[in-house]
């Protein structure tokens, strides 16, 4: 009896049960029957296939889908009726990314490293994010083998590698055609094993209708991407069109993969977080994402506290944040790079030829790799690794390839605090460059009529002894005019520290400069010339980083400064062209982000200045000048963009030696490379620093 | 002069007149949400189509503020149409229209070629939008004060908005406020609250303030514990949402 009513159950659910129409599967499930599913949810993957950090070359346990693949199995040994879905942000966010998109792309006939797992990881569906447009349509139609109905938007002929599992997007579309770019919902038909009243399990067909939703700021965000070519609705307005659609084809559950966070504020189709009003809107799930944030709060022992944000929320917009509730509607929100598994549990039972939820039995887990004690880590799944071993191994190969450019200079920060400029010149060159061209290049008539003033850049030497003794940049050690030395893929990022940072320019006047100049003359201590103990030029090196050294063509800006004067009034000689500067003059500074909106806290500079904004990292810019630079002349050279020094400080006779700490056994470099008043190499302290002496009198 | 006077006020007796004959004429028609006003702008603006923008013109002359202020976002980066956006930024914050004055502060703040910027005409604009609790309105309030922009420099005046616009969520207003406390600048010094704000704005993904976040973590202080593991991850999750982050703020 049991056998025959599930394998009734099982051919009506394959369609091989043809008399009894669309009725047929219905009457045969008994009424009060059972059926407990989860579904399970990853969101923001950003390309972290492993648990790998490829800036760093060192394997990090704390992120990775090949964790989260276990995390996978558990949950569906926990629940044999389950779903997987994906969130979106999945093919950005680490070199591997990258190395695919752009360095080395992935042909059609290859699939992304990350849909590999994820096909291995047998998803059931996937929606988008905002980072799927990072790379641009055409790469975004191949990778997922969709074609979009955008003329000029084409991917290659025949089925490229891709998700094999059903991708939706519910409020992106073409401008050509006004129809969605991808399929704006699915119906995923599943069979589940379900309870019947007299305790007998059955199969039983249930439609799982997914639809998903991305920020329409992804239209200023990749707006060189998608301009013109998509249009983006509000999330409820989409939401609104296509549940009553999903009923109307059979779903017994519709989840909303909402690509947003919960925003309570009032309701705008503008608003990038919109997934609140998804609640309202009919469904029966809500997956979300893109803030990275773990919602419900964690439920392992010591789980971090309930984000701010969450917490708050005001009482009266309904949003469980323990619980894991959204105006009653379970919502999970799985973090980032597969450090959590969303898992929503839900019982439903048949009543009166319907599915109806049991809301009380409903329960909504963000789980993370600690889940089981709040300390031990589930463990990396083998599989993962071994699927992907080959892109892997591109990816570290990849940072050490040769870059096409020779140096013949050591670009080093250990005397950058005395003037040495070996491994920020070429930062700086590169950053104006850019910033020369793009002001040449601009449409933007408000831009375009700055062509006449100044640019100008400045850099900081990052990474100069904050971490200690090892803890500075250092180049193509040992390259001499006799024997240069190849720069690497990766060096770039060893001359420009951060790759987070965006280019950016601001623009101001001579006045602002000065005051610029005086706060990063502030890392130097002061010196008294009459004191004959030892005194530390740069007492501290934890906010190195903002020690601008300013630069421009021909090293026309130029200026010194005086150590033996208080903080605030050092800067004097300050000059451009061999003019004093004054204090109307205009200039343009190439820079980062970080300091453009107000990092370092330099006066004046504080975002309202800023009249580029680039989509480009400074890293980027620098990595591309070198490229060109390879492509033009093959080198780069000491003379032409290591020793442009255009700080010195003001020459005083001390009584007493003024030292500089830096790694020991540079003497020779400082002195190769012009840095004349780096004099003598003492003692290394307790840190492991070398005291070198500075003659402030050279 | 004169005779440009009197067009204008022609111009306006002629625009009210049709709005008030419109808004009777459909004065049986549902009024359309916010949301809907803003759906049919942003078709508007994303694919250039004219019937939408129609609409909201239509809208506009009934009087609507979301209409008003939408058409004026529409209209803002055309130069031929900048006195219009003007007004009708102008409409729409006197009717309550807080994202307007906003919008009227801008226009007048921002560098335009054939405009000079008028940052003191910008100023009771944006009071106006912070009042009603704009963010951003109240930052730029911050900023104009602290840079002495249209209004003499006070630093205790600049941080009185940057903490409105910080309690209202503003992540920027939160990094200069976290500056401010840092420095003892319109404020009394106070590292802890500083630190707090740094961590709000970083929270709030205000790229330097991850940044620096980042940095302070690396090699720790008084205030938060070394914790190398979370400096790279603040610094991974930064390079990963440059790609956003490059025009929010």
């Amino acid at each position: 009896m049991k056998i025959n009513l599930v394998m009734y159950a099982a051919l009506a659910a394959v369609g091989l049960v043809g008399c009894g129409g669309t009725n047929t599967t219905t009457q045969t499930i008994p009424d009060g029957t059972t059926v407990s599913l989860a579904l399970m949810e990853t969101t923001d993957i950003h390309s972290n296939v492993l648990g790998y950090n490829y800036y760093g070359l060192a394997a990090d346990a704390t992120v990775g889908l090949d964790r989260a693949s276990t995390l996978i199995q558990g949950a569906r040994a926990e629940n044999p009726n389950n779903v997987l879905l994906d969130d979106g942000d999945v093919i950005q966010g680490t070199l591997l990314g990258d190395l695919q998109a752009v360095a080395s792309p992935v042909p059609c006939g290859g699939t992304l490293a990350v849909h590999k797992a994820m096909n291995a990881l047998k998803y059931d569906g996937g929606g988008l994010g905002n980072h799927e447009f990072n790379y641009g349509l055409p790469f975004l139609s191949q990778v997922t083998n969709t074609d979009f109905g955008i003329p000029g938007v084409s991917k290659p002929a025949g089925a490229c590698g891709a998700p094999t599992y059903p991708m939706v997007l519910s409020n992106v579309t073409a401008v050509a055609t006004g129809k969605t770019i991808y399929q704006p919902y699915a119906l995923i038909p599943r069979q589940f094993t379900a309870v019947t009243p007299d305790g007998s399990k059955i199969s039983v067909p249930m439609n799982i209708g997914i639809m998903s939703f991305v920020p329409p700021q992804i239209l200023t965000w990749d707006q060189k991407n998608l301009a013109g070519l998509v249009a983006v609705g509000g999330v409820q307005e989409a939401a609104n069109q296509y549940v009553p659609q999903l009923r109307a084809k059979g779903a017994d559950i519709v989840v909303a993969l909402s690509h947003g966070g919960l925003d309570t504020s009032p309701y705008s189709p503008k608003m990038e977080n919109g997934s609140y009003y998804l609640s309202t809107t009919g469904i029966d799930a809500l997956l979300i994402g893109h803030s990275h944030l773990i919602f419900p709060k964690g439920k392992e022992a010591g789980a971090a506290a309930l984000d701010p944000s969450f917490a708050a929320i005001p009482a009266s917009a309904k949003v469980d944040a323990v619980n894991g509730f959204v105006n009653g509607v379970p919502t999970v929100m799985a973090q980032s790079w597969g450090r959590r598994l969303g898992i929503i549990k839900m019982t439903y039972v048949y009543t009166a030829g319907k599915w109806v939820v049991q809301p009380a039995k409903t329960t909504v887990e963000a789980r993370g790799f600690t889940y089981t004690d709040g300390k031990t880590s589930v463990a990396a799944d083998p599989a993962i690794a071994t699927l992907v071993d080959t892109e892997h191994k591109a990816t570290i190969a990849y940072a050490k390839q040769p870059l096409g450019v020779t140096t013949d200079f050591e670009m080093s920060a250990y005397f950058a605090l005395a003037g040495d400029v070996s491994a920020i010149e070429l930062v700086n060159q590169a950053q104006l460059d850019y910033v020369k061209k793009f002001i040449a290049a601009s449409s933007d008539p408000t831009i375009a009529s700055y062509k006449s003033i100044p640019v100008i850049s400045c850099s900081a030497p990052f990474k100069a002894g904050r971490n200690g003794p090892t803890d500075f940049t250092d180049v193509a050690p040992g390259a001499t005019p006799a024997a240069p030395i190849g720069l690497q893929v990766r060096n770039p990022g060893d001359l420009y520290l951060y790759s987070n940072n965006n280019l950016q320019a601001v623009k101001i006047k001579g006045s602002d400069l000065k005051v610029w100049l005086e706060t990063a003359a502030r890392q130097f201590g002061q010196i008294d010339p009459s004191l004959t103990s030892e005194q530390d030029l740069v007492p501290s090196y934890g906010t190195i980083y903002n020690y601008d050294v300013f630069y421009a063509e021909n090293n026309a800006l130029t200026y010194q400064i005086d150590v033996t004067k208080p903080a605030g009034s050092r800067i004097v000689n300050l000059t451009y062209l061999g003019k004093p500067i004054a204090d109307s003059d205009d200039f343009i500074v190439a820079t980062n982000d970080y300091r453009a909106g107000g990092g370092g806290n330099v006066p004046g500079i504080d975002g309202s200045k800023t009249i580029i904004k680039s989509p480009d990292a400074n890293q980027t810019v620098v990595s591309n000048y070198l490229k060109a630079l390879g492509a033009s002349t093959g080198k780069v050279t000491l003379a032409s963009n290591g020793s442009a020094n255009s700080w010195s400080f003001v020459k005083v006779a001390t009584a007493g030696p003024v030292t500089l700490r830096s790694a020991p056994g540079h003497l020779a470099l400082a002195q190769s490379s012009g840095i004349k008043n780096v004099t003598a190499e003492g003692a290394v302290d307790a840190s492991g620093f070398a005291h070198y002496t500075i003659n402030l009198n050279k | 002069m004169d005779v440009l006077k009197n067009s204008n006020t022609a111009l306006a007796c002629f625009v009210i007149a049709a709005a008030a004959a419109l808004s009777a004429c459909q004065s049986h028609e549902a009024q359309p949400t916010s949301a809907q006003i803003e759906s049919v702008a942003m078709t508007a603006s994303q694919l250039g189509a004219a019937k939408e923008e129609h609409q909201l013109s239509l809208w506009a002359l009934q009087g609507l503020p979301v209409a008003q202020r939408e058409l004026g976002l529409l209209y803002r980066p055309r130069p031929d149409r900048r006195a219009e956006a003007l007004q009708l930024f102008q409409q729409a914050a006197r009717a309550g229209d807080t994202e307007a004055a906003f919008q009227l502060g801008e226009m007048y703040r921002n560098t335009v070629v054939g405009v000079t910027p008028s940052p003191a005409q910008a100023w009771p604009w944006y009071q106006l939008a912070a009042e009603k609790n704009h963010p951003q309105a109240a930052l730029m309030l911050g900023l104009l004060a602290r840079n002495g922009e249209g209004v003499a420099r006070d630093d205790v005046v600049a941080a009185k908005w940057l903490t409105v616009a910080s309690d209202l969520g503003d992540a920027h207003a939160m990094f200069l406020l976290s500056n401010a406390y840092e420095a003892g600048q319109g404020v009394p010094r106070d590292a802890a609250r500083a630190r707090h704000l740094l961590e709000q704005a970083a929270e709030h993904d205000y790229p330097p303030a991850i940044q620096q976040l980042a940095m302070t973590v690396q090699t720790g202080d008084a205030l938060s514990p070394k914790d190398e593991l979370r400096a790279d991850h603040l610094l991974k999750e930064a390079n990963e949402h440059r790609h956003n982050n490059w025009n929010t703020f």
